[in-house]
């Protein structure tokens, strides 16, 4: 949900907060996330004999390149392999059924189409997708939830099948392959390594035009698999329009999050613990850190991507103009992508959790809070974020999970690591404890929930509440995943009373 | 405040990995200190610099980058630069809204080159007339560890200002201005027909005064000398005043020059001493205060005594009675920070001098004809006295750490304590490491090593850092351990409320740079 005025905004973050409370009673959504899953043999015996095939492939070609492609094939199966036994992408997983349904309906509109395309949905929070050449496309968790309707998801399936249509990381990288291998170009490279003087300068002038000619081409493919991909949604029922609306988004993607100015007290201000005004966090840019560099001309001819503008301009002029005949924008209804929505936004808390990036985490939960409030899932992770905070402040490990602020982050992101560095120990077990408080008994049959009402007591040192509270977390989830956190706890508090 | 200045000397390939709060050096050969340092703007430190060779250009020229990061240790900017082959960097002053770099080129001549803040360079100036004995000072550093050599300072943000030796009769010193295209602003200096030797230590710099610590003796072997308080104008280089460093025939030594540009006054802060007295031999009776304007004008003179003042704050701190020896050491005085309610608070570690074992067994080897003296000195705990606005003692505060132990070169047994003080901080021997101020919080934080401490864990940590920080209108004390598997481990300022955490890791060849938060 955007708004062109900022202080509209504001005003509707508030209104959200005044409804918040009413309708966490009414329906708390509390996201529970699929068992990860870290196999999945048949995916994989279909990459492999994909794997199979493709090597087949390469009989025709010299041993050189057959020996450049065949290692950089082999390098894709190995990282499909990998991401599948790490639990890097949600497989089976509700998010992932849903993209397939849209996925299917995309192919069955489009008789052309390989039918048997695989989808990914991976953990990777960066808004990306990308078609890996081999039959299978991976739908970054991270774009999921900044899509609007399932139209928009459509087209990015479309522009991905595309690029698988038209073959183009194969042709990429059959023109790599004859580069690299060529005999005069290798002799040139090593020549200039031995040379004593300007190393880096002849190796630049020697380097630099394959790789902007490499990125030309890559521009040009792109703008070719927007317009294919155009043509493939225009043959299914959802709305071409969405075409435009993506890559409007994609324009605008890096200030995703910087949209709205950072409310914390907005969700921090707790009952029994008041958000303090010396928390409210400032960025002061020193002289050193707004040093803008003049427009990189160089760094634009190594896009990948056109500009957007340049491919909104090209879509729009292929964009049938019939008013009549407009399609869906919702698979189903508004309501089930409204919950796929939530769903995506839980992830993307849930895998900075499992990547041990809490400070993203807490920045996500914060986001998730302010537009959804009645995500309680989100504010159980804030809560289990400030606990969390609490124990690296014990243990002066603060930054192995909360990193400074660098010009290369959001804004607001930037903004939060500095207020949360900037708490001390009691403000963090505080702000943890009463973020879930008072207690809603209901709720204790969600194991996060009851897991960060145990977490939070203990950062709070509230020892009866946390040895009643693990107690019932024992009873209700015998193997549940944070057994391990709570015997350390039993075990750290056992020796501090001996003390 | 002094700089100290890290060198990376670095062979092979370099990589480079940046991530915002660490930095990372691949194929580090060797590390020693000099070609990296902080960035400081007026008082706060607000960056990072790192200089390295990446190509030999021709036969006499190679090609270097500068790396600026900033406080977050995030990479800002890299400039490209070109030197004699064997430059060395010697220093880098940063001003707000240029740079100056100062070059040795290993036989002859400096180069001074300056670059705007978006690398667009702004000037060259090459010194190759300099004197002997500041080349001898220069190579000694280059070839050796903990090179400390600082020079330069920002005159606001029009310039900087360079402190050199002259080749007068005698030799003197002189203060050279530049503007920020280093075309010359005007030059100070002492009188060229002078029979002393003089020099001057540049101890504040502003667009609107130059404040420095003068030294005058007859010769190179007289032990006695004169110090003098030199306040220069900043705009044209014209002599305010030269205030002789006594009070009542007794000395005043500086320890400490704050100029404060709201009020248009210049602090000064030191130790003094009983008439007659000296500070090369004497143990001081204080520590005072003196304000002066722009003009030169004193304003107020204070004096705390040790015997009077701050026998009675002593008494009534508990902690201060746990260790007898610690309580009757004397005070080193690291720094002076001011907060918003007008008081003063100066930053000491304790330090006595008593008989050492080691020493005495050296001297009877070597037949008493060198080795370390038969005394040494013990560092206690880290002490703070807090002054009101108008420099009267109201609190007296001790912080315990580890006891440390210096040895003293032999002869040094009969100086007195604040010669020894100068001898310990010269050589590393204190714990303290630096403050840093946050004005806007009006907070400040001093930094000191305090190894072999338990953590609150029961964990035995091998490094532990000590702070004590001043925050919403109180002081505390933090120690916390540095989780560290690094062969050599450096301590540099950061941002406030952080320490920069320099490792090298021998086996992997890497260095690496880290932030961590003091106060937890």
């Amino acid at each position: 949900m955007y708004f062109t005025h900022s202080g509209l905004r504001v005003l509707v973050i508030i209104l959200l907060f005044v409804t918040k409370s009413y309708s966490q009673q009414r329906e708390a959504f509390i996201y529970v996330p699929d068992t990860l899953v870290k196999s999945s043999p048949d995916r994989l015996t279909k990459i492999k004999t994909q794997l199979d095939a493709d090597l087949k492939d390469l009989d025709t070609k010299q041993k050189d390149q057959r020996e450049f492609i065949s290692k950089r094939y082999k390098g894709r199966y190995d990282y499909f392999k990998s991401s599948i036994e790490e639990g890097d992408f949600l497989i089976n997983s509700d998010l992932e059924k849903y993209l397939v349904k849209i996925l299917k309906e995309v192919l069955a509109a489009n008789h052309n189409l390989d039918p048997a395309i695989q989808l990914f949905v991976s953990r990777n929070t960066v808004p990306n997708a990308y078609s890996t050449g081999d039959g299978n496309i991976i739908f970054n968790i991270g774009l999921l939830n900044k899509m609007d309707n399932d139209a928009e998801i459509a087209f990015v399936m479309c522009h991905e099948l595309s690029h698988q249509f038209l073959q183009h990381t194969k042709r990429k990288l059959a023109l790599k392959a004859e580069k690299y291998t060529d005999k005069d170009y290798v002799k040139k490279l090593r020549k200039t390594l031995r040379e004593e003087y300007n190393v880096n300068q002849k190796l630049s002038d020697l380097i630099m035009p394959g790789l902007l000619s490499e990125m030309q081409f890559s521009r040009k493919d792109e703008l070719e698999a927007d317009s294919l991909g155009l043509i493939f949604l225009s043959n299914t029922r959802f709305e071409k329009k969405a075409s435009i609306s993506v890559i409007e988004k994609l324009d605008s993607i890096d200030l995703f999050y910087d949209k709205d100015p950072l409310a914390l007290s907005m969700v921090l201000n707790c009952a029994g613990y008041t958000y303090q005004a010396r928390w409210e966090p400032e960025v002061h840019k020193s002289s050193l850190q707004v040093i803008e560099d003049e427009k990189d001309t160089l760094e634009d001819s190594l896009k990948t991507h056109p500009d957007c503008k340049i491919r909104f301009q090209s879509i729009m002029r292929i964009l049938p103009q019939n008013k009549n005949n407009i399609g869906v924008y919702f698979f189903s209804d508004s309501a089930a992508f409204r919950k796929l929505k939530l769903q995506a936004e839980a992830e993307n808390i849930h895998t900075m959790l499992l990547w041990d990036n809490i400070g993203r985490m807490m920045f996500y939960a914060y986001h998730s809070t302010v537009y959804f409030p009645d995500n309680l899932y989100s504010r159980i992770f804030l809560s289990i974020g400030f606990a969390r905070l609490n124990h690296l402040q014990r243990t002066h490990k603060v930054n192995t999970e909360f990193p400074l602020p660098i010009n290369d982050f959001e804004v607001n992101y930037n903004k939060m690591l500095n207020f949360l560095t900037n708490l001390n120990r009691e403000e963090s077990a505080s702000l943890g404890y009463y973020l879930l408080r008072p207690v809603q008994e209901p709720l204790k049959k969600y194991e996060d929930y009851l897991a960060a009402l145990a977490y939070s007591a203990f950062a709070m040192n509230k020892k009866e509440e946390l040895t009643e509270l693990i107690g019932e977390y024992t009873n209700s989830f015998p193997k549940g995943k944070y057994t391990q956190l709570f015997k350390e706890i039993n075990t750290n508090t056992n020796q501090t009373n001996k003390k | 405040m002094k700089k100290t200045i890290y060198l990376f000397l670095m062979l092979g390939f370099l990589t480079w990995q940046a991530n915002g709060q660490s930095h990372k050096v691949e194929n580090v050969m060797k590390m020693s200190i000099r070609n990296s340092g902080y960035i400081m703007e007026k008082d706060a430190l607000v960056g990072y610099y790192i200089f390295y060779k990446v190509d030999k250009v021709d036969r006499k020229t190679e090609a270097f980058k500068l790396e600026l990061l900033d406080n977050n240790l995030g990479s800002v900017k890299t400039i490209d630069i070109m030197q004699p082959k064997n430059s060395v960097l010697l220093e880098m002053e940063y001003n707000g809204k240029a740079f100056i770099m100062s070059f040795f080129d290993g036989k002859e001549t400096m180069t001074f080159l300056s670059y705007d803040i978006a690398g667009k360079k702004l000037g060259e100036k090459k010194d190759a007339d300099i004197p002997k004995i500041e080349k001898m000072m220069i190579l000694q550093g280059v070839q050796n560890d903990g090179f400390d050599y600082s020079t330069l300072m920002s005159r606001g943000d029009e310039g900087f200002v360079r402190q050199t030796i002259s080749k007068n009769e005698k030799l003197g010193y002189s203060l050279e201005c530049f503007k920020n295209n280093l075309s010359p602003a005007w030059t100070y200096g002492s009188d060229p027909k002078s029979d002393l030797l003089e020099s001057a230590n540049m101890l504040y710099a502003t667009s609107k005064v130059v404040v420095a610590h003068v030294i005058k003796k007859k010769g190179m072997m007289t032990k006695k000398y004169d110090t003098f308080l030199l306040i220069v104008d900043g705009q044209i280089g014209k002599k305010i005043l030269e205030k002789p460093l006594m009070d009542n025939k007794g000395d005043l030594s500086l320890v400490s020059c704050n100029v404060n540009e709201d009020k248009n006054e210049i602090i000064i802060s030191g130790e003094y001493f009983a008439p007659g007295d000296d500070q090369a031999n004497s143990k001081s009776k204080g520590i005072y205060f003196m304000t002066l304007d722009m003009t030169g004008k004193e304003l107020v003179f204070k004096k705390i005594s040790w015997d009077l003042d701050l026998a009675k704050m002593k008494n009534s701190d508990p902690d201060d009675k746990k260790d007898k020896n610690a309580a009757n050491a004397y005070i080193y005085w690291h720094t002076v920070e001011q907060t918003k309610d007008g008081h003063y608070y100066a930053i000491g570690e304790q330090f006595k001098k008593t008989v050492s074992a080691m020493g005495m067994a050296s001297m009877v080897l070597s037949g008493g004809r060198g080795g370390a003296a038969a005394t040494s000195i013990h560092v206690y705990n880290m002490v703070v006295l807090e002054f009101d606005q108008d420099f009267k003692l109201v609190n007296y505060s001790s912080f315990e750490k580890k006891k440390t132990e210096v040895l003293l070169p032999a002869g040094s047994t009969a100086a007195g304590t604040a010669i020894l003080g100068k001898f310990i901080k010269a050589t590393g021997g204190f714990d303290f490491e630096f403050a840093t101020r946050d004005k806007t919080k009006d907070a400040f934080y001093a930094v000191y090593k305090d190894y072999n401490r338990k953590d609150e864990d029961g964990k035995k940590a091998d490094s532990m850092i000590g702070s004590i920080v001043y925050e919403n209108g109180k002081l505390a004390n933090y120690r916390s351990p540095i989780n560290t598997e690094g062969t050599s481990i450096r301590f540099s300022p950061a941002k406030a409320g952080y320490i920069a955490i320099t490792e090298y890791f021998k086996k992997k060849k890497t260095v690496e740079m880290h932030l961590e938060k003091i106060n937890y």
